[in-house]
């Protein structure tokens, strides 16, 4: 039988030899640096990802692309998503550099494993194939577990990578069932495979059989942890509370980007001619997440573990937007755009605003003070004017109010939900969204209104310029998308040519 | 021969185990075996489709999933072990200084 080599392109997967380049680079470099110089691997880590998001920008507008046999894609959605997530990265980096000397985590695997992690979400991103699909996540998930329990002498930070590590590989085990008996039913990993035998002669069959349905719901309930979608979503507050705040801020963000991403390609892609039977799901789960994370959300006095109830209200909106991207014309389906441009949108209006809100937290923190509490604010924005505005600007993006890049987001979002017909999904959301104010204004108040403890230590922030740089860029970024969200709108809407 | 029936119904027990072990177990060893039950039950109905079908990708798929689970276990038993350092704790019900 003669062997045919598959022509490779390999210049399509440019953004992630790369970035395997950086981190073998970034070991080696680890070997040869004394502790003490641990931030110069941050440093370099950070050029490297900035390198590379002008490679993966390049990508853009050249069509829809495959190389490596089907397995992998190049098209707008995957760039858009490849370069929000090499943003985030570098900030998440620029974040780190002070606050891991002062939780004492200063080592070069840290970088190491959030590149492997970002290496993940770019495969996740550019996943054609179930096989791709599955292999981005685990590398993402796996270095994520090891990113969240990375403060070794914190009980705290083992705790939660436990609870992230069984519920991680619960999902994945969930997950694989149902991308199993998929396979059995359709004969192919191949999300363009399995869309056309859904589609074929037999699809009818296929999409009707209970097999079909049992596979949809280990899917959707794989996704559902991994995103931490209500009621999969026990594990994340602690997750979220217990892992290194810069960590927090990451998975609060990336991770979301490279999963959503991934499951609007195997939903969209794979999956459309049963889609009334998936967007059902996903409607139930994207009511419960607004409602429930947004109500939970009230009841914190640690404003980490706020922000990560919060998260998963946030996820709630997002999943809205994939639900309001469906639409049935006489039981079939038919797919409109504005859904996944406002997904799009807003989970870059989210990565800006929620970066900046955990670098906040990272601000106060110092060696022997961690400032998680919301009573720990107490009189900051009278004392601190400045660090105050910050905080103020936002909170008021995370609750959707102008001029703010979360109020076009939330704006977008709703306006596609309206258009496609979901009304009932605009009210709940509109409705928890309103809910969600009252818990972030009490934030402010807590910063403006009251007075500082005589027992509570004085106000001292980080003077790292790295973390000021960062917060000042997002700070700017969270009101120019909300001001002028014009050219990014277009990079949204341009982001799903040749996608669906 | 073996009916694919069979193999598929083997899948499916393995399966159904390594759920209600992660569900009802409270040991963390127990609770990451049975992950790993579930993991091997997924390998033989890909498998098992892969022979029905006479196609490969099955059978490469359970290979990756074997290689994904080996270092999902290696990172687990870590954080086990570093969860275990100063003190001994099995039960997942005394992993409890997070709560809401």
């Amino acid at each position: 039988m003669p062997v045919v080599i598959p022509d490779i392109a390999l210049s399509l997967a440019a953004t992630e030899i790369g970035l395997v380049i950086l981190i073998c680079a970034v070991i080696v470099a680890d070997m040869f640096t004394s502790m003490e110089n641990k931030s110069l691997m941050g440093a370099f880590s950070f050029f490297g990802v900035v390198v590379l998001g002008f490679v993966a920008l390049s990508g853009w507008g050249g069509g829809v692309r495959t190389t490596f046999s089907g397995f992998y894609v190049l098209d707008n959605l995957s760039v858009f998503v490849k370069v929000v997530i090499l943003a985030a990265t570098g900030f998440t980096i620029l974040l780190s550099l002070q606050y891991a000397k002062i939780e004492r985590f200063n080592h070069g695997e840290y970088y190491v494993m959030i590149l492997f992690a970002v290496f993940g979400m770019l495969v996740m991103a550019s996943g054609n194939d179930l096989v791709s699909f599955y292999l981005g996540l685990e590398t993402m998930s796996i270095s994520s577990y090891v990113l969240v329990s990375f403060i070794r002498h914190d009980p705290l930070s083992r705790e939660a990578g436990l609870k992230y590590f069984l519920m991680g590989a619960f999902a994945s085990g969930l997950l694989l069932y149902g991308i199993a008996l998929v396979y059995g039913l359709t004969g192919t990993t191949s999300l363009l495979g399995i869309a056309k035998t859904l589609g074929g002669a037999n699809g009818a069959a296929i999409g009707a059989d209970p097999v079909m349905v049992l596979a949809l719901i280990l899917i959707v309930a794989g996704f559902g942890f991994k995103l931490a979608f209500v009621p999969f979503h026990m594990w994340l507050p602690d997750a979220y509370t217990g892992a290194p705040t810069s960590i927090t801020a990451f998975m609060s963000v990336a991770v979301k980007m490279a999963t959503v991403a991934a499951l609007m390609r195997v939903f969209f892609i794979a999956f459309p001619s049963v889609a009334g039977k998936w967007n059902l799901l996903l409607w139930l789960l994207a009511v419960l997440s607004m409602v429930w994370g947004n109500f939970a959300a009230i009841a914190q006095t640690s404003l980490k573990r706020m922000l990560a109830y919060s998260s998963i209200a946030h996820a709630g909106y997002v999943l809205m937007g994939v639900v309001a991207t469906s639409s049935f014309v006489d039981g079939k389906v038919v797919f409109l755009p504005l859904g996944v441009s406002a997904v799009l949108f807003y989970l870059l209006a989210y990565m800006v605003t929620n970066l900046g809100a955990f670098g906040m937290l990272i601000l106060l923190c110092r060696e022997d003070y961690r400032g998680d509490n919301i009573e720990d604010w107490r009189g900051v924005g009278r004392a601190h004017p400045w660090a105050g505005l910050a905080f103020l600007i936002f909170f008021l993006s995370l609750a959707g109010l102008p001029p703010t890049a979360g109020f076009v987001g939330k704006l977008f979002l709703f306006g596609a939900a309206i258009q496609n017909e979901y009304y009932w999904l605009a009210v709940i959301g509109i409705l928890s969204s309103a809910v969600s104010a009252y818990y972030y204004f009490r934030v402010v108040m807590v910063m403006y209104m009251e007075t500082r403890a005589e027992s509570q230590p004085v106000v001292e922030f980080s003077k790292a310029p790295s973390l000021l740089a960062v917060l000042v860029i997002l700070v700017v970024a969270t009101l120019f998308l909300g001001i002028f969200p014009g050219g990014f709108i277009e990079a949204a809407r341009g982001s799903i040519a040749g996608f669906i | 021969m073996v009916p694919l029936s069979h193999y598929l119904a083997l899948g499916a027990i393995m399966f159904v185990i390594g759920v209600a072990g992660v569900l009802m177990r409270r040991n963390a060893i127990i609770i990451l075996m049975s992950i790993e039950l579930m993991l091997n039950a997924v390998n033989i109905t890909f498998v098992g489709f892969a022979r029905q079908l006479g196609d490969l990708t099955g059978q490469v798929f359970a290979i990756f999933v074997i290689t994904v689970a080996a270092a999902e276990a290696a990172v687990g038993l870590a954080i086990l072990i570093a969860l275990n350092r100063d003190r001994t704790i099995l039960n997942v019900d005394e992993v409890n200084l997070l709560k809401w």
